[in-house]
């Protein structure tokens, strides 16, 4: 199999194709995908924490699943379909996607840090599965660490976009 | 002059409508990704470094080789410790916390635990040829012994460990210990003689974490002799770069001119104190600004793994107890020995009971398992506080709630001293503890369920039990951390307070913003918080965050909004002067509101208006704005710390701890498998006057998980024969998350019994160390059966149980 030179990501609507090498711009083989949108590409929503895939909090959303993008190299994403904290909101008006809204109606953090990871992790479920129950979405939620937050008020933000949805 | 007496103050008329929800200025950018934190800053140029983490628990570097390491492309700089400008540099903990009795060099040649950062820092291109580089060092080690059990580091016959690190209290002894201390109030002696039962016992805690999920980082970035400074921390870090002496005592010059340094305080991801009051974090800020000084004016991104978070452990030890008391629960006496590195004997426990007999007695030695230190603060007094009261209940029979209520008071002094205090120094009269009690045991519906231990079966087979616990807040007039002082500006009606951001997460911003508009009575939408960087003016408003944040900017912003009121008020009632400038020329205007004076004027909505006839209103923009120009005060009108003292300077000593906390927890467990299901869980706060409602519940709802966990499972684990940590990292290290606690019941009190703005205390230290004892409670009046050996894992239960 012949080695691939670039890498083609869609992330947040947009087609970045990036060369795989070791200058600046590149991809380097050992890139992961947390690597690339932060370092890169300037995507610095997602935030970078524990490196593990333990912690959750740099969950994006990949051809519709949600997957810790410190555990993923970026080599492997080629072709993917990436949505990031920054994809959520209307790009033309600035409006927050309501589940952002609903964190803010609902007061659904406290520093924030993990927020952007537990939103994309709630995305990714009400995307599957739009009517989740409170065990569904506290099942999906709780690869999601946050030492601060009321879990309550998260769960009520999630079950309230899901009510709307109904 | 007017006696200083914050909780005297009048409430503003209407404040208490601004309880409603009050919407967070950053909540967009907190949910849209937009926030930038530490780790988020990137500077043109900026290159990483990264600091060795030691494979051993105790060695000595003996030899290092960096010729692969330097060789790498993209490596820009590598200092090792024994590099003299390094080999001295030492740094010490907060002054106010334990850590401040002993200081560190700030890059060692000596490990002191598993993944000590230490020993050489790599700068280079990215943070990953950084890992590179320190994977291709060539390093021989000299493993020396460690310890890892304090009771054992105290002993005189122990062998010495960690002997770079300084210790710098009188009180320490050789070979480990850093502090002795022995503290009595009464006579413990004649208090036991009075007892009718005189109890023994033991308690462990085994160290946790705060497990938060922004691990340490500092940008560092000179232009010339001026330096800039993003931190990721929970105090403004210029302090850390004027540590006077090296490692041999010699006077060392600043790092740089305090007058020079110009730090931002980004947003701070999850901090919970800690790691803030170390001397590590100290050195980690010195270690940043010295490879930045030999980056040849670029930027440096000192970043830290999430080893970070297993750097420090809370302040666990063990406790040998003695208490004595009466058949009616009465305690007569108690002593405390902790081995550890607090004394909490003489903490929260002397301020909120009337026992009149308080011994505590403590032994602080090094152990090779990083930095212990206090965070989200009183684990250690918590812990023992809650199981006396338990077991003295249990010792007679007694419903421990009953029993606390027997015990409460403040210093000795039983609750109707207090009451005539409250009278004589304008307090309300009210009883925090039999307050909290009672709205806690609604919420989990105590009378009902409660029981003598061991007694109820449920259908399902498993144990049922009721836990409980109360205890006090810290103070808010405890010495502050930081110098801190209160600005307000006004300008087009906006009230702006201006200060580096002060939110680790607890949202102080949206308490400031609203106890401002109560006061100057704006909306509270006429109100924004202007984020201020740190320059060499020294001026800021607050630190970042921290155990007293909410209750103490609050005070210091009501006197800066009674001010900048006072002059608006004066402005109403006086024609605007005549003013000529290149691009203004404005005549003598009459006054706002003609023959009236400030007093019969007030402000409500944003409106200035006539008492007598409120229909005669104009806006505080109209009326303040035309000022601006002329009189440049009314925009800045200033108020400096207000802190344990009187308006005339005499320290205040009649600062007793009034307000309480009560947690209630319910529990099933199951005797084969030894697990512990919380099924409820009920935390009540007085936290004296309420100024954001989220902001508390959060704090409330937030902390519970955290206490439960600490009290509960979370604990590092090392190996007994080599030192290495086995779960030092958050997939080993589990957490409470979503689905692993039932919804916690959260109420609040207001007592106005604290000596902040309307007699306020704060809740944040609160829930996060209350619980950390409270499932010994559940788990005892469920089996029958202590364990006081924490946290109160299966494996602890099937012990206690007599099954394993």
């Amino acid at each position: 199999m012949a080695a691939i030179k670039s890498v083609t990501l869609k992330i947040n609507g947009q087609i970045h194709e990036l060369d795989i090498g070791s200058k600046v711009g590149q991809i380097d083989p050992a890139d992961t995908l947390i690597h690339t949108l932060r370092e890169t590409l300037g995507l610095t929503g997602t935030k970078a924490s524990c490196g593990n895939g333990a912690c959750g909090i740099c969950t994006v959303i990949m051809d519709s699943k949600a997957v810790p993008s410190c555990k993923i190299l970026t080599i492997e994403c080629d072709g993917k379909e990436i949505t990031t904290i920054e994809g959520l909101r209307n790009l033309k008006t600035g409006t927050l996607h309501p589940l952002q809204q609903a964190f803010v109606d609902f007061t659904a953090f406290q520093c924030g840090f993990c927020t952007p990871g537990m939103i994309m992790t709630a995305k990714a479920l009400l995307d599957e599965n739009p009517h989740p129950s409170e065990e569904e979405i506290k099942d999906a939620l709780s690869g999601n660490f946050c030492r601060c937050v009321s879990h309550y008020q998260v769960l009520k933000a999630v079950l309230s976009v899901a009510e709307k949805g109904r | 002059m007017e006696e200083y007496r914050p909780w005297t103050w009048k409430i503003p008329e209407g404040s208490e409508n601004d309880k409603r929800k009050i919407s967070r200025q950053d909540a967009h950018e907190r949910v849209s990704g937009k926030a930038a934190f530490t780790r988020d800053i990137y500077l043109p140029g900026m290159l990483y470094a990264k600091i060795l983490n030691s494979p051993y628990a105790h060695a000595k570097i003996t030899s290092i080789d960096v010729t692969k390491a330097r060789a790498l492309p993209g490596v820009r700089d590598i200092l090792t410790f024994d590099d003299p400008e390094i080999s001295h540099d030492t740094g010490i903990g907060a002054w106010y916390e334990a850590s401040g009795n002993y200081n560190i060099l700030t890059l060692p040649g000596i490990s002191d635990f598993f993944q000590h950062p230490m020993g050489v820092a790599v700068v280079a291109d990215s943070e990953e040829i950084c890992d590179r580089a320190l994977r291709l060092m060539e390093i021989k080690w000299e493993e020396r012994p460690f310890i890892l059990d304090m009771e054992e580091s105290v002993k005189p016959d122990a062998v010495k460990i960690m002997s770079e690190v300084q210790r710098v209290n009188a009180k320490a002894k050789e070979p480990n210990t850093v502090v002795a201390d022995d503290v009595e109030y009464g006579s413990v002696e004649k208090g036991f003689a009075e007892a009718d039962k005189v109890i023994e016992y033991k308690i462990k805690r085994e160290v946790n974490s705060a497990a938060g999920v922004e691990p340490a980082v500092c940008v560092a970035q000179w232009r010339n002799d001026f330096l800039d400074i993003w931190a990721h921390h929970q105090d403004i870090p210029q302090w850390f770069l004027i540590y006077p002496q090296d490692s041999r005592g010699k006077h060392i010059p600043p790092l740089a001119d305090w007058a020079k340094i110009t730090v931002t305080m980004p947003y701070q991801g999850s901090y919970y104190g800690g790691f803030s009051w170390l001397a590590y974090s100290c050195c980690f800020t010195r270690l940043a600004v010295i490879l930045a000084r030999r980056a040849d004016g670029r930027p440096v991104k000192l970043t830290y793994d999430e080893s970070n978070h297993f750097v420090l452990g809370d302040d666990a030890g063990t406790y040998k107890c003695k208490v004595g008391a009466k058949k009616d629960g009465t305690i007569t006496a108690f002593h405390w020995h902790m081995v550890g590195v607090r004394n909490p004997a003489i903490e929260k426990t002397y301020e909120a009971t009337k026992i009149p007999n308080i011994r505590g007695s403590q032994e602080w030695g090094f152990v090779n398992k990083g930095h212990l230190i206090c965070f989200r603060h009183g684990s250690h007094c918590t812990v023992p506080h809650t199981v006396m009261f338990d077991k003295v209940a249990a010792e007679f029979g007694l419903d421990p709630t009953e029993v606390a209520l027997k015990n409460d008071g403040c210093r000795g002094h039983d609750w109707n001293w207090v009451t005539r205090y409250q009278k004589e120094n304008g307090f309300p009269q009210r009883w925090s503890l039999k307050e909290v009690i009672d709205l806690g045991k609604e919420a989990i519906g105590w009378s009902k369920k409660w029981h003598p231990p061991g007694t109820k079966k449920l259908p399902n087979g498993k144990m049922h039990g009721m836990g409980f616990m109360q205890i006090n807040e810290w103070t808010w007039q405890s010495p502050a951390p930081a110098m801190t002082y209160a600005c307000l500006s006004l300008r087009n009606g906006i009230a702006a307070i201006i200060g580096v951001r002060s939110d680790i997460g607890v949202d102080a911003e949206s308490a400031a913003r609203s106890v401002v508009a109560s006061e100057l009575g704006l909306k509270y939408e006429d109100t924004v918080i202007h984020e201020k960087r740190v320059e060499n003016s020294n001026f800021y408003m607050w630190q970042p965050g921290g155990s007293f944040s909410t209750a103490y900017i609050t005070t210091q912003l009501v006197m800066a909004a009674k001010e900048l009121k006072k002059k608006v008020l004066e402005y109403a009632a006086k024609p605007t002067p005549a003013y000529n400038s290149p691009h203004f020329l404005k005549t003598v205007q009459p006054p706002a509101f003609p023959g009236k004076k400030p007093e019969d004027l007030d402000i409500k909505d944003s409106m200035v208006f006539e008492k007598a006839n409120p229909r005669n209103r104009k806006s505080v923009r109209e009326v303040a704005d035309i000022f601006w120009d002329v009189d440049p005060a009314i925009a800045h009108p200033v108020v400096g710390t207000a802190d344990m003292m009187t308006v005339d300077g005499k320290p205040d000593p009649n600062q007793y701890v009034m307000g309480r906390q009560a947690h209630f927890i319910e529990v099933e467990v199951d005797a084969e498998t030894g697990m512990v299901d919380v099924t409820n869980v009920a935390c009540v706060n007085d936290v004296g006057h309420l100024f954001n409602p989220e902001g508390a519940l959060a704090q409330q709802y937030g902390g519970a998980i955290m206490g439960l966990g600490r009290s509960g499972t979370e604990e590092h684990v090392w190996c007994p024969r080599t030192g290495v940590a086995l779960n030092h990292d958050l997939i080993n290290y589990h957490i409470g998350t979503m689905n692993d606690y039932p919804v916690v019941q959260c109420r609040i009190n207001e007592s106005h019994l604290g000596y902040a703005a309307f007699g306020s205390f704060g809740i944040g230290e609160n829930p996060g160390a209350a619980l950390s004892g409270i499932t010994t409670s559940a788990i005892y009046n469920a089996t029958g059966k202590w364990i006081l050996d924490y946290p109160t894992t299966p494996d602890r239960v099937l012990k206690a149980l007599g099954k394993i």
